[in-house]
């Protein structure tokens, strides 16, 4: 929708209009829906109800356990190449009109960050254990 | 658009430390137990760092790229001398150690990523260059704070260091945007069009929060709280070169933005200055008296040291100005020979006082160092803490300003305040009989060969003297 | 315009609102990625629809999930009443908070911004694009500073995996000699 009114050169003001009000009608939608599913059915509540399911697993302790702080690498991976593909986008809007300059600056980058990616995998950074 | 061979050569040093940062790193990917092999690395790459420095300091290259946003003239070169130099010593304090730790090649290349971070630094014009350079200097020294996994503190420091470092570094983006604002642009030429005599409320605040976060990155009271819980955790070769590379980096920075982006609102920065340098200065010492463990006492003496430094801000004003510039050079050269030096000897001796009791007797050679670093410290002549010292004081003399009399004066109260807890360990190492619980010899021979290389080189900070006000001279910021 | 920008500076106030006080940490978590969504239209509002993809992208996306992995490797934590949140040092906290906000909101207001306006940045992510590589007029630094950037996040992977390692001689140690 929004890509179609770009094409036809519609104003930023409009075509971001259009977003917010996509956004304001799915989360409408979805609160109508939740809201309206909770007036309209019945709520019987009984202990037979409140059990697990079928082959559920009733938990034996707190399910909230510390993990261990070796995860949390892949989360830090995560947000340094979701940065990396931050750089990446403006870049290939204009990669034609770069040339080789823009070519070669992107290279650069990219294996800077590439020995980033081997080291993190020959540390076994990647693993999940 | 392109980029000129020029600046490849301008871009030497920093080429070279990203290069062997690379090495480095990948030698710690694909090889086992190559501790050595990654420790002789980092040194020859800091001294390649350090020589193509000098090189280009010897045959006077000099000249601004990218714009006019990177600059190398011999005062950015003489400030990736002391980077280069100090980290040589830092890889060679660190190279066993880290050996022992298995992870020796990412250490080494958390050094080398300081190094880079702060020779980019030195030459930054733009603003926003200026904060990635620091962001880069500091990330790693986050991390090299917290590399001790055998000790607690360690980490404890490294936390402390990194939440209070992330909101300095957030104060001091901010004020950058306001100036950034205000300004229009991020370049310190046209910056210093909008800081002329009158500043704008917001031009202000933009100052403000950038100083104070840049007197957190120096450890500057009231901003220096993270300073001894970070360097008493961190390993001793860090505490030492993140309490002198880095350090001196931003100081040649925070020169760099005040003398070439605002010299019209100079009466402003300068009142700043005197502030934060007698509150800091005083606050250093005051706490280094109460200290038993050396380690703090070292921190809060590098706190003092900041002050001392920051006096020579203040002092930059009438006709005092190019005595300061140059006592800032000169002061950071010697404060990066001594400090580093004392806080290696920690690594030989022991970081509780009662270790270096009756030192002379066990072990004569630490003792005599310790001695002579305590003594610089202190600014006794003719060792290397004493010409900092006595530049400051003549800057601050011709300034003609009853504030910077002030801060001079504040200065010479420090440095007699500063005595007791310098000799004290002097005293301990003379009078004191060795105890059980005296340091031996620990450490190896490249943390000695350290040691002893910068102790002659504190004795003879006066011959240095003479060549290194020559280069002084040529930097020519002002 | 005014309707948009109440609409985003309400959703922006309430979520971090929500952050300080809700009593679960994980709420608190998604609050904030509430609030980083604010942000984000704000900086569409500002002409910026980089920045815009960038702050959804980074912040909604990637440092929520930072954050909630951060929450995982903790202890539950016991927060059941509103008395360990609102603490002693409620009232304090809240007038600093509003003083600042008073003094900011004060300073930038009463400031002649000169030609500095909102929506003076590129619109065009080309625009903004040709800056990032410095390859614009007056961006040529931004040549350096990105590849700078490059090496700042390899340094940051580094820093992430030296801190993150298991202690020497406990359990199997991270790496090829697993």
């Amino acid at each position: 929708m929004a890509l179609v009114l770009l094409q036809q050169g519609a104003s930023y003001g409009t075509v971001y209009l259009y977003v917010g009000i996509f956004m304001l009608l799915v989360t409408g939608f979805v609160a109508t829906t939740l809201v309206l599913a909770r007036l309209i059915s019945p709520g019987r509540r009984s202990s037979t109800k409140a059990q697990n399911y079928e082959t559920g697993e009733i938990t034996v302790t707190d399910p909230w356990r510390p993990f261990p702080v070796r995860y949390y690498v892949f989360a830090l991976l995560f947000l340094v190449f979701d940065v990396e593909a931050a750089f990446l986008y403006p870049w290939a809007v204009i990669y034609k009109s770069l040339g080789v300059y823009g070519f070669v600056e992107m290279v650069i980058f990219v294996l800077i960050l590439a020995v980033g990616l081997i080291y993190a995998w020959k540390k076994g950074a990647l693993k999940w254990v | 658009m392109a980029v000129s061979g020029q600046a490849f050569i301008a871009l030497l040093p920093e080429l070279i430390s990203t290069g062997f940062l690379i090495v480095v790193l990948l030698v710690g990917a694909f090889g086992e137990s190559n501790a050595g092999v990654a420790a002789g690395l980092a040194a020859l790459g800091s001294l390649a760092v350090f020589v193509s420095a000098a090189v280009l300091l010897a045959t006077g290259f000099s000249g601004s790229f990218f714009g006019g946003g990177y600059v190398v003239d011999p005062f950015a070169l003489y400030f990736k001398l002391i980077v280069a130099g100090s980290a040589f010593f830092a890889v060679l304090a660190a190279a066993r150690w880290s050996g022992r730790t298995g992870d020796a090649p990412e250490y080494l290349t958390l050094i080398l990523s300081v190094v880079l971070g702060a020779s980019l630094l030195v030459s930054m014009r733009d603003l926003f260059g200026i904060f990635l350079s620091i962001e880069l200097a500091t990330i790693p020294s986050y991390a090299m704070v917290a590399f001790d996994r055998s000790r607690r503190e360690s980490a404890e420091g490294g936390m402390k260091y990194l939440i209070t470092g992330v909101i300095a570094s957030s104060v001091l983006l901010y004020g950058i945007v306001l100036i950034y604002g205000v300004s229009g642009s991020a370049q310190l030429s046209d910056v210093a069009n909008t800081f002329t005599g009158n500043l704008t409320p917001v031009a202000l605040l933009g100052l403000g929060l950038m100083v104070s976060g840049f007197a957190f990155k120096v450890s500057a009271a009231p901003f220096h709280f993270w300073t001894p819980d970070a360097y008493q955790g961190a390993p001793t070769s860090a505490a030492a070169f993140l309490s002198v590379a880095p350090k001196a980096a931003t100081f040649a920075v925070l020169l760099r933005i005040l003398l070439e982006g605002m010299p019209g609102a100079a009466p402003t920065w300068t009142a700043v200055m005197a502030f934060l340098a007698i509150i800091t200065m005083f606050v250093g010492n005051l706490f280094a008296l109460r200290q038993r463990n050396v380690r703090r006492m070292l921190a809060y003496s590098s706190v003092a040291h900041s002050g001392y430094i920051l006096a020579a801000f203040a002092a930059l004003q009438g006709g005092g100005a190019a005595f300061a510039v140059q006592a800032v050079l000169i002061y950071t050269a010697a404060y990066a020979v001594m400090n580093m030096g004392a806080f290696l000897v920690i690594d030989l001796v022991g970081e509780d006082a009662k270790n270096y009791n009756g030192l002379v007797r066990t072990n004569p050679a630490a003792a005599a160092s310790m001695g002579l670093f305590m003594a610089a410290l202190v600014g006794i002549p003719p060792l290397s803490g004493f010409f900092g010292k006595l530049w400051i004081i003549i800057a601050g003399a011709q300034s003609g300003s009853i504030l910077v009399y002030i801060v001079v004066g504040a200065l010479v109260v420090n440095t007699v305040l500063s005595v007791p807890y310098y000799f004290g360990i002097i005293r301990n190492m003379i009078l004191e009989e060795p105890t059980s619980e005296t340091g031996g010899s620990k450490g190896n021979g490249a943390v000695r060969f350290s040691v002893y290389v910068l102790a002659i080189l504190t004795t003879f900070f006066g011959l240095l003297i003479i060549p290194l006000s020559a280069l002084v001279k040529a930097s020519g910021l002002l | 315009m005014t309707v948009a920008f109440a609409f985003l500076a309400g959703m922006t106030l309430v979520s971090a609102l929500g952050v300080v006080l809700s009593r679960s940490v994980v709420h608190s978590a998604l609050f904030m990625s509430g609030s980083f969504l604010g942000i984000s239209g704000f900086f569409v509002m500002l002409n910026a629809p980089a920045l815009a993809a960038f702050q959804v992208l980074i912040y909604v996306g990637a440092v929520t999930v930072v954050i909630l992995f951060g929450i995982m490797f903790t202890q539950r934590p016991q927060v059941r009443r509103y008395r360990t949140i609102i603490n002693r040092q409620f009232w304090a906290g809240f007038l600093v908070a509003a003083g600042v906000g008073a003094f900011l909101a004060y300073v930038l207001s009463a400031e002649d911004w000169g030609g500095t306006k909102p929506g003076n940045g590129p619109r065009q992510v080309a625009a903004f694009g040709r800056d990032l590589l410095g390859v614009s007029q007056g961006a040529e630094v931004f040549t350096l500073l990105f590849e700078v950037a490059s090496v700042l996040l390899l340094v940051a992977v580094v820093a992430a995996i030296v801190v993150s390692r298991r202690k020497m001689g406990q359990g199997i140690d991270r790496g090829v000699r697993e």
